[in-house]
């Protein structure tokens, strides 16, 4: 047995034609459909990018103790797993914050690793003299957060001026890496490749016989990295950018082809498990809003595209209504592989309902870090607010003191706490301490400053959320199932007392 | 200003051409030699690998605390502190340990790197079918690097592919494109000729030789038992890769004559550690104490100021001061915490650095030297800990078991006001976890005098030396700040006042 895992990074459901949408070009997405079973209740869990990655390493929640962070001492790690059974686990990825602070040692799990170089500002192409930068809408312009994000906007365009064919890109360097890594091992078993691309996360650098897919009237500034947030654009200019976004999942098409021919023509089906997922989605102004964790999760962002072939049931071209997350991946990669699941490792294996559509969880939580703690049945989201305005209290459990693109720093660790061991340590004990907050990462307010609320939505009538609900039954069972949630996750004491659950 | 940092990675003083030997074939570290100035007493501080280059970011002893690891939340990093005053520091290397676990983080300090994959048992190509391996090779690491190193090799059939090649192709071509800026800092930093010693023909060709004997370009970490033909031929394999170093420090060379950088740029040549290779009876290191052949380093300099070449300076010197003279180089301040000193004045006329240094590895012997006498002081019993608020090995997290004892300890002077964990060392950590007891005779506590022994073959008695170097060391230990219970374990308690 094998299996390919083939990950993209901010791929929106709602944009796939698989999944309903009339416009992007995405002709491989129908293909895959088609071979594959097609989950309609896939959510993400854990958020944003890293703390989703740490969940598909150790599938189980870690967004109520810890904010964005390398994997821990003490964390379960699939691919380490499946290295230490015998099966050969093999990474193929352009996803640069691997390689930062934030993201240190989740590449030294697998057997073997490749990282190809250059989105988002990457520090990849030292070059001192600064690139030439047309006249641009962007991150860099709009953002709360621009002084952060000015050195990687920069070097955006250094990496750019080296990207000008599209085999240079990335995605396209990941791709040919991961299909060379699968005609190289056809032949072999036991082995799990994790082909896994950022794109189509922002900036959404493309190639343009994609973008010719759309064509538009477009005469304005250079766009095609939108801050997080409100729009204070014009209308043409969110349209466009909207369409560079649709031109980069045509790119990624185009490789998710590359990979289903691959598998054609090595006959690999009969023996191959094969999941395409993504970590979440990315607003392009539903709801008034841009990007992602600054804004209430809306569907558009955790309602996940997920689709799965598995040669145990062979079945395709059918969907799966069963509500299924993130963690649930890692645990279905050990079970395909016969290899027992470790006792904290709270998702559920697949195979039941890829082979039969038998339910998986009755509900589920996401969300960030200090936010909301969100929770769905798949049919009402509750998204809980904490208890008081200050959204207190909130401690990082952590032995890895590391943020997305900096170590903690000295300030925030004068106060470390001697804590533990907790249900899922292992024994080990670790440290804790006050979190300090910003809007991305452990938020205290919303993104106007005002208070987080409670909402409730009723996503099956109203899937793109339009409207709240207001019903104290079903708000108060959500409610109760948070708290039941929390507690089978082992959440701190502190994470009750911050949302009024009695714990 | 510019500055370039060449650095190798187990480079052997004692076998290059301007430091006395007679048969390896390296004319451009002559040529190099020509043009700096060379240093004759130039010394490692903390050892090995990533505890010498947590040093070439903070400039301060780190063995004392702590084992192999990451930089920590509370770490000065010369690189980091160059890109936030303006100054572009890159790095172009093939060092595998900064992507493994114990090495994490220091590939983020600089403003932009890149890293060249391939070396050793770097998880780089992913192959399951097994590679072929000579059947009679000795198999001196870790299984699954061992295979792997395989692998990789049949991805760098011609010497173009092979990673010192690229390295060095990666830090040529940043210095072509930024010629004409001004304000960069690049390390170029090759992880040969540390082990294996692979390298193209033409390179072995150098060194005419008969062998019949077993594969053998990886010597084990251990007592020499093999023939007299296998460890020449071990030798000749190293001094093959040594060549090749020296071919592509002429790339670099060559290049800055090219763009005629030496009137405005630091040329800096360094290791991080030799390796033995059947001195003293041992191959390679880390098993047995830190010879003159292991902790004593070549270092060179150009330093486009004083513009001095083909001299020699006999400062004592060590790792540690390579940041405090790159900040000064690029006039920022240095950072408090930062105790390794400019080379500026050493430089220019041959000003005295430090008159006395530690070298060691954390829990082993700790070493001092005035350049003249080396005293190596074996450990005791009592346990020691280390402080870290990052708890990663080598190759692996600390474990759950590790963990479990971890207290919290006040903050040390040189952490910000952090306080950190403290957990007991163990046989967590690979390196001790091999360690041959010290009751062997060659690891008692032995002083040497450097002068008349310079391959440390005889200790000496002398209590009135043994004393004044003992002196030093317990100086320089509280100058690091070092934790109360090593100077119980090193024997220093009456005349160390312990630091809390």
């Amino acid at each position: 047995m094998k299996a390919i895992m083939v990950m993209f990074d901010t791929l929106n459901r709602h944009h796939l034609p698989n999944y309903g949408c009339d416009w992007v070009h995405a002709p491989n997405f129908e293909r895959l459909a088609a071979r594959t079973v097609q989950f309609q209740n896939s959510y993400a869990g854990s958020l944003p990018c890293m703390p989703a990655r740490r969940e598909l390493h150790t599938g189980r929640y870690n967004f109520l103790h810890r904010s964005w962070g390398p994997l821990e001492p003490f964390d379960d790690s699939m691919p380490q797993i499946l290295k230490r059974h015998g099966v050969y686990a093999h990474l193929c990825t352009d996803h640069q914050h691997y390689f930062e602070e934030g993201g240190a040692t989740y590449h030294t799990k697998y057997s073997s690793w490749q990282f190809s170089r250059g989105h988002e500002g990457d520090p990849w192409m030292g070059q001192v003299a600064d690139p030439e930068i047309p006249d641009s809408l962007g991150v860099k312009y709009f953002s709360g957060i621009s002084d952060a994000v000015a050195p990687l906007w920069r070097q955006d365009w250094v990496n750019r001026e080296f990207m000008r064919q599209e085999e240079d890109q990335p995605q396209a360097k990941t791709f040919a890496k991961g299909l060379d890594f699968i005609r190289r091992n056809a032949g072999q078993d036991r082995w799990f490749l994790q082909l896994e691309t950022f794109d189509p996360h922002e900036p959404f650098f493309t190639q343009k016989k994609y973008k010719d897919l759309y064509p538009h009237q477009y005469h304005g500034p250079h766009f095609d990295w939108p801050p997080y947030g409100t729009s204070e654009r014009t209308p043409d200019q969110d349209e466009h950018v909207r369409r560079e976004y649709a031109a980069l999942v045509s790119m990624c098409d185009e490789y998710l082809g590359k990979v289903l021919d691959t598998m054609d023509e090595l006959d690999m089906w009969d023996d191959t498990l094969l999941i395409v997922n993504t970590d979440h989605g990315f607003l392009l102004g539903e709801h008034d809003w841009w990007g992602k964790v600054v804004q209430p999760f809306y569907q558009e962002i955790v309602h996940t595209p997920l689709m799965i072939w598995d040669p145990r049931s062979r079945r395709q071209a059918v969907r799966c209504d069963s509500l299924v997350q993130t963690m649930d991946l890692p645990a279905t990669l050990l079970e395909f592989f016969e290899i027992d699941r470790p006792k904290d490792m709270q998702g559920i294996p697949l195979r039941e309902a890829l082979a039969n559509d038998a339910p998986v969880h009755d509900t589920i939580l996401f969300g960030v870090f200090g936010g909301h703690v969100n929770c769905t049945d798949g049919k009402h989201v509750l998204m809980l607010a904490p208890a008081k305005p200050a959204n207190d209290p909130l401690h990082q459990y952590t032995l890895m003191a590391s943020h997305m693109r900096a170590p903690f720093a000295p300030d925030e660790l004068q106060e470390i706490e001697v804590a533990g061991p907790l249900a899922f340590t292992k024994g080990a004990k670790l440290m804790k301490l006050p979190a300090q907050r910003s809007l991305f990462d452990a938020p205290r307010h919303d993104y106007f400053g005002d208070p987080l609320k409670t909402m409730l939505f009723d996503i099956g009538s109203n899937h793109t959320q339009e409207t709240q609900i207001h019903d104290q039954a079903i708000e108060a069972r959500l409610k109760q199932e948070i708290e039941r949630l929390m507690q089978e996750n082992d959440a701190p004491p502190g994470q009750f007392q911050r949302m009024g659950l009695d714990g | 200003m510019k500055a370039i940092m060449l650095m190798f990675d187990s480079l052997n003083r004692h076998m290059l051409p301007n430091y006395g030997c007679d048969w390896v074939k390296a004319p451009n570290f002559e040529r190099l030699a020509a043009r700096t100035v060379q240093f004759q007493n130039s010394y490692a501080g903390s050892l090995p690998c990533i505890p010498a280059r947590r040093e070439l970011h903070t400039g301060r002893y780190n063995f004392l605390h702590r084992s192999w690891g990451p930089l920590e939340p509370f770490d000065d990093s010369m690189p980091a502190l160059l890109r936030d005053n303006g100054i572009h520091s890159h790095l172009a290397t093939d060092h595998w340990h900064y992507f493994s676990t114990g090495g994490a983080i220091y590939n983020t300090k600089y403003s932009t790197w890149e890293f060249c994959r391939g070396q050793m048992g770097d998880p780089w190509k992913g192959q399951i079918k097994d590679p072929e391996i000579p059947k009679d090779a000795v198999v001196a690491k870790e299984g699954r690097a061992w295979r792997q190193h395989w692998v990789n090799r049949e991805h760098m059939p011609d010497e173009e592919d092979h990673h010192l090649a690229r390295t060095i192709e990666n830090g040529v071509e940043f210095m072509q494109m930024n010629r004409d800026e001004d304000n960069w800092f690049c390390q170029i930093e090759c992880f040969d000729p540390h082990e294996p010693f692979f390298s193209p023909q033409k390179y072995k060709d150098l060194y005419p030789h008969e062998y019949d004997g077993p594969f053998n370009d990886c010597p084990p970490y251990m007592k020499i038992k093999e023939s007299p033909e296998e460890v020449a031929h071990v030798r000749y394999e190293y001094a093959a890769l040594v060549s090749m170093c020296d071919a592509y420090l002429s790339r670099v060379l060559d290049k800055m004559d090219e763009l005629d950088l030496w009137h405005d740029t630091m040329l800096i040549v360094n290791t991080d550690h030799g390796f033995l290779l059947g001195e003293h009876s041992w191959w390679a290191k880390g098993q047995m104490p830190w010879y003159q052949e292991l902790a004593h380093t070549p270092l060179l300099i150009w330093d486009p100021r004083s513009r001095r070449g083909g001299v020699r300076c006999d400062s004592l010197v060590q790792t540690i001061d390579l940041p405090a003279t790159i900040l000064q180089l690029f006039g920022i301040d240095r950072p408090p915490d930062m105790q390794g000193i400019p080379l500026h004045d050493a430089l220019a006329e041959n000003a005295p650095v430090h008159d006395a240094i530690l070298f060691g590895t954390h829990g082993r012997h700790i070493h001092c030297t005035d350049g003249r006498y080396h005293l190596m002081v074996a450990p005791g019993a009592e346990p020691i800990n280390e402080y870290t608020l990052m708890p990663t090995h080598m190759w692996k997290m600390f474990s759950p078991e590790e963990l479990a004892l971890a207290e919290l300890a006040e903050p040390f002077a040189f952490t910000k006001g952090c306080p950190v964990l403290k957990i007991p060392a163990d046989a967590g950590d690979a390196q001790r976890g091999s360690f041959i007891p010290h009751d062997d005779e060659e690891m008692r506590t032995s002083l040497f005098d450097l002068t008349l022994d310079p391959h440390e073959a005889n200790p000496i008695e002398d209590a009135e030396m043994e004393s004044h170097i003992r002196a030093h060391m317990t100086r320089l230990m509280r100058e690091n700040d070092a934790p109360a219970e090593l100077y119980l374990r090193m024997g220093l308690e009456t005349e160390a006042t312990p630091v809390s």
